[in-house]
């Protein structure tokens, strides 16, 4: 007989194991399905040789649960219809799509995604409604999500997807009943990792056909076929009603026989191999003329404003290229490369790839770090170690140098920069000045890059909301439809009646105001205009500028100290105009607004510097004496004991 | 009498020494606050304001040490009655007597210490502060600079207020 003590032990024993081995067997299930998730090309095995890419095209089914469907260019037209390859599919065979999606470019819509230092957000622009305002999905101060602004991801896409290398906000499912038939027939626009992985030289970012012309007609599923150098896309899915079916040969056929082109795709000649295979001519280091697409900066109102004139970064010119520094695995969650990005990325190169990562090595690092890429270990001779405490190496090194005004800038992202049509104007919008030295979050001055919002609004707890475009492109542009605009796409001379007139119009969304160049206009109760200067919701938005990294010979205080600290110093007392339509209120601001700095002192420390030659030559000299006299003593008091130990007397 | 009218009779050099003197003093006591009040009080980096008072203030410091190092060093020389038991010293190992001469004692050995050890210290002090200012020294030495000019502070100021102290008392015996 057992007792129940015993059967209880042995019991309690059974369960235990059976615990155990109910927690391994998942675990190990976990592991297996991990295993089994590695695509092939998820993980490399160690082989910096690049791997042929010969594979077949495969797109997406009209049902997007179905299997996707190999390309076939000798289809029956009249039975199927010829689909634009999906980049999802055909690289996602091997690569898993959905780790890439949280990379760096495709995540600004997950808002678990990790914003880091504020970046260059999106600009839109409608001079005729005076209407300049940052938007961005990600939560950086400043910007507006584009939802705020009545934008839906599929208007967002079509404005701005032109410079993005697809996915994000372009390949969300719409929950919008009356945006799902436009995204069917639109697509979704997928990741495009040709964007930047093609070597194909025909690749076609920015041509009349090319991938940023796609986009703008709607044509989201082929914009990546169709800058791929590939194959030819015509038509646009934007002017296609909402009955027409994409996938039906049919519809495809009736569409091309009316006035509108429907999106249909030609694959180039003898792009397919006898097996039906492609061949791309795929890199892994990216080259910097793909990133250049979408981050390249002008610098206007010098004489080197034409490209030829100006040097390029020194680390391109030095031989590096964008991604030696801004690096990433399959989860192209790529560094970002500021100061202090190691706090808030996961990214084992994220504190490395940082200028001080690089010229002085981290100290994180068990091994000596610095130098990395031939980076030299820079010397700073003469130069007090406060002034590390107090800027980022890019306020000396990064930019065009600094002038007496910051110089009028473009950006690809904002103006559209090697996209067909752009308008060359300097003026054109919006208006963004660099470099202004200004503190950031980290409590350090940097180089940035400056834009004034510009927007319609209304005025709720005290914080301003931007009114939805539509409404605003209705109300005010009939309140500004007898106004001329200029032709450079500057803004429109706006007067007080104009904003008067406006926000009268705007008075049933609300309490409406108008935000322009830092200030806050709304009108009070008795209908009269009430401007707020300096309103702390019309705040610039200010991004840093990391890069036109100048060498050494070129940094700020390379001729003297004066380069920063002189009386009229564009580091400290550079003029930067505050940017607004409403021309009787353009006002003047000195750099050393937006450093946190007492204007008086930052004038009194700079002129103290003209005295500075003589303090070194003051001191130098009272050294000069203090040692000659310490020096006559000492002879004379070894004279003395030479005396003394000689045995003479006095 | 004779006290009275060796007073009346106090040189313009003597007056000039004790208004450098004093212009010493007054420029320690602005240098020690502004360099010390941050640093030691606050925890921080000498700035704004306070680090133009002290660059302000430190040539004309300079300038006022170099004077009285050069009007003082006189009578700071060490003399033989500073020291009777280094010529006892001396005496005995030489085997040479003085034949029954009795040097005249001073009382002012440890004064004499600090005003050389003031006008030595002042070297490292102001080299270290000016050399930082001409592009010879990378970081590293310029950060070496600054604490040598920190450290040397530390030890300089007790020392010239000492210094001061002793000068106080014997003018006042």
């Amino acid at each position: 007989m057992y007792s129940d003590r015993r059967i209880g032990r042995t019991l309690s024993k059974r369960l235990t194991l059976a615990g155990f081995l109910c927690v391994l067997v998942s675990c190990l299930a976990a592991g297996a399905t991990d295993t089994g998730q590695k695509l092939l090309g998820d993980e490399s095995d160690g082989s910096r040789a690049l791997p042929i890419h010969r594979i077949e095209l495969l797109a997406a089914s009209a049902d997007e649960s179905k299997d996707p469907q190999t390309v076939d260019p000798n289809i029956d037209p009249q039975a199927e219809v010829l689909l634009p390859f999906s980049t999802r599919h055909t690289c996602g065979r091997c690569h898993s799509y959905e780790i890439i999606q949280k990379g760096w470019h495709f995540n600004s819509i997950d808002p678990n995604a990790d914003a880091g230092r504020p970046g260059q957000p999106w600009l839109y622009v409608d001079a005729k409604t005076g209407t300049q305002i940052p938007l961005s999905y990600r939560a950086w101060a400043g910007t507006f999500k584009p939802a705020q602004f009545g934008l839906t991801d599929r208007e967002f896409t079509k404005v701005f997807g032109r410079q993005t290398p697809g996915g994000g906000a372009g390949e969300r499912q719409t929950q919008d009943p009356d945006q799902v038939m436009r995204q069917y027939i639109s697509g979704k626009l997928d990741i495009n990792c040709l964007s930047c992985h093609n070597g194909d030289p025909r690749q076609d970012q920015g041509g009349p056909a090319g991938y940023a012309v796609q986009i703008s007609r709607g044509n989201f599923r082929w914009a990546a076929a169709a800058s791929s150098g590939l194959a030819l896309v015509k038509g646009s899915a934007e002017d296609m009603d909402e009955a027409y079916d994409p996938f039906d040969p049919f519809a495809v056929e009736t569409a091309a026989s009316g006035r509108k082109t429907p999106p249909t795709i030609t694959y180039q000649e003898n792009v397919f191999d006898r097996e039906k295979f492609v061949f791309f001519d795929i890199l892994r280091q990216v080259p910097s003329n793909r990133c250049y697409f979408c981050h390249s900066n002008l610098y206007m109102g010098t004489e080197t404003t034409e490209k030829w004139a100006c040097d390029e970064d020194i680390h391109l010119k030095a031989g590096l290229t964008c991604v030696d520094c801004h690096r990433h695995g399959i989860d192209h969650n790529i560094t970002r490369g500021y100061a202090g990005e190691q706090e808030s990325s996961t990214h084992e190169l994220a504190a490395s790839s940082s200028c001080e990562g690089c010229h002085l090595g981290g100290d994180a690092s068990s091994d000596p770090s610095a130098g990395r890429l031939g980076a030299p270990v820079p010397e700073h001779r003469g130069l007090p170690p406060v002034h590390f405490e107090k800027l980022t190496c890019t306020a000396c090194h990064s930019g065009p140098w600094p002038t007496a005004k910051p110089y009028a800038t473009k950006t690809s992202m904002a103006h559209r920069l090697g996209t067909p049509n752009v308008n060359k104007s300097p003026e054109m919008l919006p208006h963004i000045a660099a470099p202004v030295f200004a503190k950031q979050a980290d409590g350090k001055i940097a180089p940035h890059k400056l834009v004034w919002p510009a927007f319609w609004g209304i005025l709720r707890d005290r914080k301003v909301e931007p009114l939805a475009l539509a409404t605003v492109t209705k109300v005010i542009g009939e309140v500004l439809s007898k106004e001329k605009f200029p032709f450079s796409g500057d803004w429109p001379d706006l007067t007080a009646d104009h904003i008067v007139k406006g926000l009268t119009a705007l008075a049933s969304e609300g309490k409406a105001v108008y935000v322009a160049g830092g200030s806050l206009y709304s009108l009070d109760d008795s209908g009269k205009l009430r401007p707020e200067k300096d309103h702390p919701a019309a705040k610039p938005y200010l991004w840093a500028i990391g890069h036109e990294v100048r060498p050494a010979a070129q940094a700020l205080g390379i001729r003297y100290c004066t380069d920063c600290h002189g009386t009229d110093a564009p580091f400290f007392f550079g003029d930067i105009m505050t940017d607004t339509p409403v021309a009787q209120d353009r006002q003047v601001k000195k750099m050393v607004d937006f450093q946190d700095i007492n204007p008086s002192y930052a004038w009194a420390f700079a002129f103290s510097f003209v005295f500075r030659p003589w303090m070194k030559m003051v001191v130098l000299g009272s050294s000069a004496v203090l040692a000659l006299v310490l020096l006559l003593y000492v002879l004379k008091a070894l004279t003395c004991a030479v005396k003394v130990l000689a045995g003479e007397k006095d | 009498m004779s006290v009275k009218i060796s007073k009346s009779k106090a040189s313009f050099v003597d007056i000039l020494r004790m208004l450098v003197y004093l212009a010493v003093l007054l420029c320690l006591v602005v240098l020690a606050v502004t360099g010390f009040y941050p640093v030691l009080v606050r925890g921080e980096h000498i700035s704004g304001y306070l680090v133009m008072v002290h660059a302000t203030f430190a040539p004309v410091f300079a300038v006022c040490l170099a004077v009285m190092a050069v009007m003082w060093a006189r009578n700071g020389r060490f003399s033989p009655g500073d020291w009777p038991w280094f010529d006892r010293l001396v005496q005995r190992a030489t085997l040479v007597q003085n034949a029954g001469e009795e040097r005249p004692r001073s009382s002012g050995l440890w004064r004499k210490i600090f005003f050389w050890l003031t006008i030595f210290l002042a070297l490292p002090l102001g080299l270290s502060m000016v050399l930082s200012m001409f592009p010879l020294f990378g970081t590293h030495g310029q950060e070496f600079l600054l604490s040598m000019h920190r450290s040397t502070a530390l030890v300089f100021a007790p020392i010239a207020f000492i210094h001061a102290v002793q000068v106080l008392v014997a003018g006042a015996k």
